[in-house]
């Protein structure tokens, strides 16, 4: 078997990805493979930074209330789960909280008069067929909360699909592994990120862990909190450890450990649904 | 999906660095962005009013790489650089397309850093004389490693300073010589 890292900075952070190939494939066949998983990676954040004033999300954070937009399948899909989520979670993990964190000075200010609350985006936007959002509402979608974890199934799925047998796809600490084999899964300690625990072994699923130890030491606002915005007040929520989800999907990872480190719970519905498990350190 | 979470006490705890893995040599990485192609190590170096300019740019104030220019063939430079930042440590490849646009990024060796180990010598020696043949590595499942997101801004402003490069000196050099 042969193994084979890349790592390129992509979606803000560093992604790797660890190809695990026998002699079936050629050294040209897994190279290419790596670079479509990277290229699909590049998509997603192509699709839906909010850094970017064309991307699908960029054209949402600029609509006026009462248009459609119609925006690309990834995006409809990424849309779809996190209404989903926001519905089910009772709002707990909400996408319309792109002001309160431009606020926080950990998102560009791209347009003025950004509301501190958004209105709850199953009440900001609905889906429509043929790839259609439509705005009730002016909305600051940010799907960093969910994206990610999005990204590395995909990447996955191109691995996969191109013949490569096993491996991990890692986005800055949202990883996923796949293959015959269980992986050693590793935690970085809340309190000294350099160190490390060793949580258990997976096989062909996902982790993703939300904590504040990498955040700028205060935010605009002066606060040293996580990234994750309270959808109820707009604040976001300090941290002290950290919060790890264990998932089928890296999706569902990345956007459960919001839920979890809201609510302290994942709901049942959506535990069983997603097999989730919770880890805090 | 399996799970078998670790249960047993005390907790396995691995300690610094978190991450330190060579991902390619220099070789590896001009065959990765540039494939099949030949480059030429081009003798390169900045005027120190340049160097200025660049720190007053970009940003970036660890010295720029000036032995790690090649030129493609086929057009384009290949550059390496490296990279300091808070948490990580960074050499990095840089496709650079013969309009001037990136090709393609790709990281060769990165380490984590928590500002004691850097100073402390002996942290420093077990990296002398590691390739790409010889990765340093705590244990296989290094990169299998979750947490908070680490932000790759110091890359991304090393890359821009690579950019800046081109613009500022190389993009005539080649545009002369061709």
């Amino acid at each position: 078997m042969l193994v084979v890292e890349r790592m390129r900075p992509l979606l803000g952070t560093f992604v790797t990805i660890r190809a695990q190939a026998d002699a079936s494939l050629t050294h040209e066949q897994r190279e290419a493979a790596i670079g479509k998983a990277f290229r699909a990676i590049e998509r997603v954040e192509r699709l839906m930074s909010f850094h970017r004033s064309d991307s699908d999300i960029g054209r949402l954070n600029r609509a006026q209330p009462g248009s459609s937009l119609r925006v690309r399948r990834w995006t409809h899909v990424v849309l779809r789960e996190a209404l989903r989520l926001n519905e089910v979670s009772g709002g707990a993990f909400d996408c319309n909280v792109g002001g309160a964190l431009v606020r926080a000075g950990l998102l560009p200010r791209l347009r003025a008069n950004l509301a501190r609350r958004g209105l709850p985006m199953r009440k900001a936007i609905a889906l429509a067929s043929g790839g259609r959002v439509t705005l009730k509402h002016r909305v600051s979608l940010d799907l960093g909360g969910i994206a990610k974890g999005f990204a590395v199934d995909q990447a996955v799925r191109v691995l996969r699909d191109h013949g490569v047998q096993g491996g991990l796809v890692n986005a800055g600490g949202d990883l996923r592994v796949f293959g015959p084999s269980p992986q050693a899964v590793w935690v970085r300690c809340p309190s000294a990120p350099d160190k490390q625990h060793l949580i258990g072994h997976l096989r062909n699923g996902a982790v993703a862990t939300s904590a504040s130890y990498f955040m700028p030491d205060a935010g605009r606002d002066g606060v040293i909190a996580s990234a994750i915005v309270h959808p109820a007040h707009g604040r976001r929520l300090p941290l002290v450890g950290s919060v790890s989800v264990v998932a089928k999907s890296c999706m569902q990872a990345d956007a459960l450990t919001k839920i979890a480190a809201l609510r302290r719970r994942v709901p049942t519905v959506l535990r069983q649904r997603t097999q989730a498990r919770v880890i805090e350190l | 999906m399996r799970w078998e979470p670790f249960i047993a006490a005390p907790l396995v705890v691995i300690t610094a660095p978190a991450w330190a893995s060579v991902y390619l040599s220099v070789e590896q990485a001009q065959q990765v962005i540039f494939p099949g192609e030949t480059l030429r190590k081009l003798p390169f170096s900045l005027t120190p009013a340049q160097r200025d300019a660049l720190r007053e740019h970009t940003g970036v104030h660890e010295p720029f790489n000036e032995d790690g220019v090649w030129q493609v063939a086929g057009g384009g430079v290949f550059i390496v650089d490296r990279v300091v930042g808070k948490h990580e440590q960074i050499t990095y490849a840089v496709g650079i397309n013969r309009d001037g646009t990136v090709k393609q990024v790709e990281i060769m060796e990165y380490r984590e850093t928590y500002g004691s180990e850097v100073r402390n010598p002996a942290w420093r020696k077990q990296f002398v004389g590691k390739s790409a043949a010889s990765p340093v590595r705590l244990n296989q499942d290094i990169a299998n490693i979750s947490g908070a997101t680490l932000s790759s801004k110091h890359l991304t402003d090393g890359v821009r300073r690579v950019l800046a490069v081109f613009d500022m000196a190389l993009k005539e050099q080649l545009g002369a010589g061709r």
